[in-house]
C-alpha cells in the first residue's frame, strides 16, 4: 500500500520565478512539478552516481601511481595495466574494490582515514633514553583497520619504533634538534586495499640546554652544609621549560666532578622526577667537626647535553656554591 | 563524633600489634642468595632479555639494573678504607654480557664478578654489602636497634642522625656527604616507630620514604662513614594522561 503524502512544504517566489516554473511544469501542476524536482535533488540519478564513481576511481589510480613514484618504488606493468590491484590485493581477492561491484569509494569500498596525535605540547625530545619514549610517542587512529603504515620525517635519521602498547603508534627517535619551533614534519601514511590516506604532524624536536634552580637554605643540623637544589630544565630551540605532563620521570641526569669531591663524599646521578625537574643534593654534614678544603667543578647533563656547571668550594664550614651557567 | 578514650583503647592495641607484626615479620631474618622469596621479591624473577656492562664496576651495574626492566630500590655498602686520608680502594672493573636472564640472575652475576660482595633482600629493597662483614656484629649496618623512633621527619637527615642517638654505646660517627642526585621526602612530617631492626633495615626504610625507588650508598672510611641518598624515579613511571585519553577516544571496534 502506498504511503500517503500528509506533509506540506511551502515557499515564497517572485512573479517572474512563478512564470518560469509554470512553463517548466507544462501539463503537470506546479505542485507536482516542484515535488518531482525536490525528490530528484534529494536522490542523484544512477548516471550521476556512475560519473562520480568514475571520477573517484580515476583519482585513486592517479594517487596510487603518484604514491608509488613518491616512495621511489618501481611502477610495474601489472600495476599500470590493472591499477586497481596492487601487491596487497593480487588477482581479484574478495576484499578488492572491483570485486565488490564498484570502484574506490564506490559501493562496497571504503576510503581509509587516519588521524595522528602526539603529546599536547607539540614536542619530541632529542636523545636515546628509554624514558623519553612516552613523550616521543605518536598515536594513530585509523578506520577501517587492517591496512599498512609508512612513516616519514622531514629530517633524515629520525626513527619510528612501534609503541609497546596502545598502538598503532610509534616512538620517534631523533638526534637532531629543531631549528625553529614546529619545523619537524612527521608524515604517517595508511594504505588499505591500495587506497592511501595520510596525515602530517608538525612538532618541535627539543634538546636539553640549560637549567634554572632555587636557592635552598642550609638544613645541616650538625657540622657542615646540607643544600638540596631543585632544577628546572629548559630546552632549545625556543628556551621552553620541560613540561611535567609528558612524564619524563626516570630520564637520567648525569653528574661529573673535577677534581673529585672530598674523600668520603658519595657521588651519584639523579633523574627527572614526575614534574620533569631534578634535585641535586650538595651535602657535607656530619655529627663530628669537618677538616676539608678543596674546590670542585660540578657538571650536570641530561641526555648527554650539559645543562649546568657549578663551582663547589668545600671548607671546614661546609660548601659554597657558585653557578657557572649556561643561563640560556 | 568524638570517640572516648575507652573506645580508642582496643583499636590502638590492635594497631600496635599490627605495627609490631608488620615491621618485624619481613626483617626477622635477612635473606641470602637462594632463600625463599616473599611477595615483594617477585620483581627478582622479571625477565632481563639483555644486560651488558663494559669495563664497569658492580655499583655501575646495580644502578643500571635498578632502572629497568623492573625498577627497584637498593642499598649499596662500599668496602671501607681504614682512614679517610688513605688511598681509595680500587673497585674492580669488568664486562658482562648476559642474555635471557632475570633480575636475580643479574644480581648473582654481579656478585660473582666482584666476589667481595653478597646480596640479600629486605622487603622490596636489594642490599649489596661486603661479604666480609656478613657476620660482624660490630659493623655499623649490622648493629641492631631494639626500638627506633622518628618524629616529624621531613628529610632523611633527621632519621640518619637519629640512628647513632638511639643506638647503645659505643657512639657511632655518621655523615651525610653527597654530591649529586637526591631522594627528597614528601612535605608531610613523618612519625614512625620500628622495632628490632638492623641499622641497614632502618636505612632502607629511611630511603624508601623518598620514594619506592629510593637508593642509598654507604662509603667513606672507618673513621668517617658517610651516606648518600638517591632516587631513579623509575618506579613512578606512568603513562602520561594524554596517551590514555587518545587510547580511550578511539572507536572500540573499528570495522574493516
Amino acid at each position: 500500500m502506498p504511503t500517503p503524502r500528509s506533509k506540506s512544504i511551502s515557499t515564497k517566489v517572485t512573479e517572474e520565478e512563478y512564470s518560469q516554473f509554470e512553463t517548466l511544469a507544462g501539463e503537470q501542476t506546479i505542485s507536482e512539478w516542484v515535488r518531482d524536482a525536490l525528490l530528484k535533488a534529494a536522490k542523484p540519478s544512477p548516471a550521476e552516481q556512475t560519473i562520480v564513481a568514475e571520477l573517484l576511481a580515476l583519482r585513486m589510480i592517479l594517487m596510487n601511481i603518484l604514491f608509488t613514484i613518491a616512495n621511489r618504488e618501481p611502477l610495474t606493468s601489472t600495476a599500470m595495466n590493472d591499477p586497481w590491484y596492487g601487491s596487497s590485493c593480487g588477482s581479484p581477492p574478495p576484499a578488492c574494490p572491483e570485486d565488490q561491484g564498484g570502484g574506490a569509494d564506490g559501493p562496497g569500498s571504503v576510503t581509509p582515514t587516519i588521524t595522528v596525535q602526539g603529546n599536547p605540547y607539540g614536542s619530541i625530545f632529542v636523545g636515546t633514553d628509554p624514558n623519553l619514549a612516552a613523550a616521543n610517542s605518536i598515536f594513530a587512529t585509523v578506520s577501517p583497520s587492517g591496512g599498512t603504515f609508512t612513516e616519514t620525517s622531514s629530517v633524515s635519521g629520525d626513527t619510528f619504533t612501534p609503541v609497546q602498547s596502545g598502538g598503532p603508534g610509534w616512538v620517534v627517535g631523533t638526534t637532531t634538534q629543531s631549528t625553529t619551533a614546529g619545523d619537524r614534519k612527521l608524515t604517517f601514511a595508511y594504505t588499505l586495499n591500495n587506497v592511501p590516506a595520510s596525515q602530517s604532524l608538525n612538532v618541535t624536536a627539543r634538546q636539553f640546554a640549560y637549567a634554572t634552580n632555587n636557592s635552598p637554605s642550609n638544613t645541616c643540623t650538625g657540622y657542615g652544609t646540607t643544600q638540596v637544589y631543585t632544577y628546572t630544565p629548559y630546552t632549545h630551540p625556543d628556551k621552553t621549560a620541560v613540561q611535567g605532563g609528558n612524564n619524563l620521570s626516570g630520564t637520567a641526569v648525569t653528574e661529573s666532578f673535577n677534581p673529585q669531591p672530598p674523600a668520603g663524599t658519595v657521588t651519584g646521578s639523579g633523574a627527572l622526577n614526575t614534574d620533569a625537574q631534578f634535585t641535586d643534593t650538595l651535602e657535607y654534614c656530619s655529627n663530628s667537626p669537618l677538616t676539608i678544603s678543596t674546590t670542585v667543578t660540578q657538571t650536570l647533563s641530561i641526555e648527554g647535553y650539559q645543562v649546568r656547571q657549578n663551582t663547589l668550594k668545600y671548607s671546614s664550614t661546609g660548601i659554597t656554591y657558585t653557578s657557572l651557567g649556561p643561563t640560556q | 563524633m568524638r570517640q572516648s578514650g575507652r573506645n580508642l583503647k582496643y583499636p590502638a592495641l590492635l594497631f600496635s600489634l599490627t605495627l609490631l607484626f608488620a615491621v618485624s615479620r619481613p626483617f626477622a631474618t635477612e635473606q641470602q642468595l637462594g632463600a625463599q622469596s616473599a611477595p615483594e621479591d617477585k620483581f627478582l624473577d622479571t625477565k632481563v632479555p639483555e644486560f651488558e656492562l663494559q669495563d664497569q664496576t658492580l655499583v655501575d651495574g646495580l644502578w643500571k639494573l635498578a632502572r629497568a626492566p623492573a625498577p627497584f630500590a637498593f642499598g649499596f655498602e662500599n668496602v671501607l678504607k681504614k682512614r679517610l686520608a688513605d688511598a681509595d680502594i680500587p673497585d674492580p672493573k669488568f664486562s658482562l654480557q648476559l642474555k635471557n636472564t632475570t633480575v636475580r640472575g643479574v644480581l648473582n652475576a654481579l656478585c660473582e664478578a666482584d666476589s667481595r660482595f653478597i646480596w640479600s633482600m629486605d622487603g622490596a629493597t636489594v642490599n649489596v654489602f661486603p661479604r666480609a662483614v656478613t657476620n660482624d656484629d660490630s659493623y655499623l649496618l649490622n648493629r641492631r636497634l631494639e626500638r627506633f623512633e622518628l618524629k616529624n621527619a621531613t628529610d632523611v637527615d633527621k632519621g640518619l642522625f637519629a640512628i647513632p642517638q638511639q643506638l647503645p654505646p659505643p657512639f657511632e660517627q655518621v655523615a651525610h656527604a653527597q654530591a649529586g642526585g637526591g631522594d627528597p621526602y614528601p612535605p608531610e612530617p613523618w612519625t614512625v616507630t620500628f622495632l628490632n631492626l638492623s641499622v641497614r633495615q632502618v636505612v632502607n626504610r629511611l630511603a624508601l620514604r623518598g620514594g619506592p625507588c629510593g637508593i642509598w650508598i654507604f662509603g667513606g672510611a672507618a673513621d668517617f662513614r658517610s651516606f648518600g641518598f638517591f632516587n631513579t624515579y623509575a618506579c613512578s613511571k606512568q603513562q602520561p594522561p594524554w596517551i590514555q585519553k587518545i587510547i580511550e577516544s578511539r572507536p572500540k571496534n573499528p570495522q574493516p
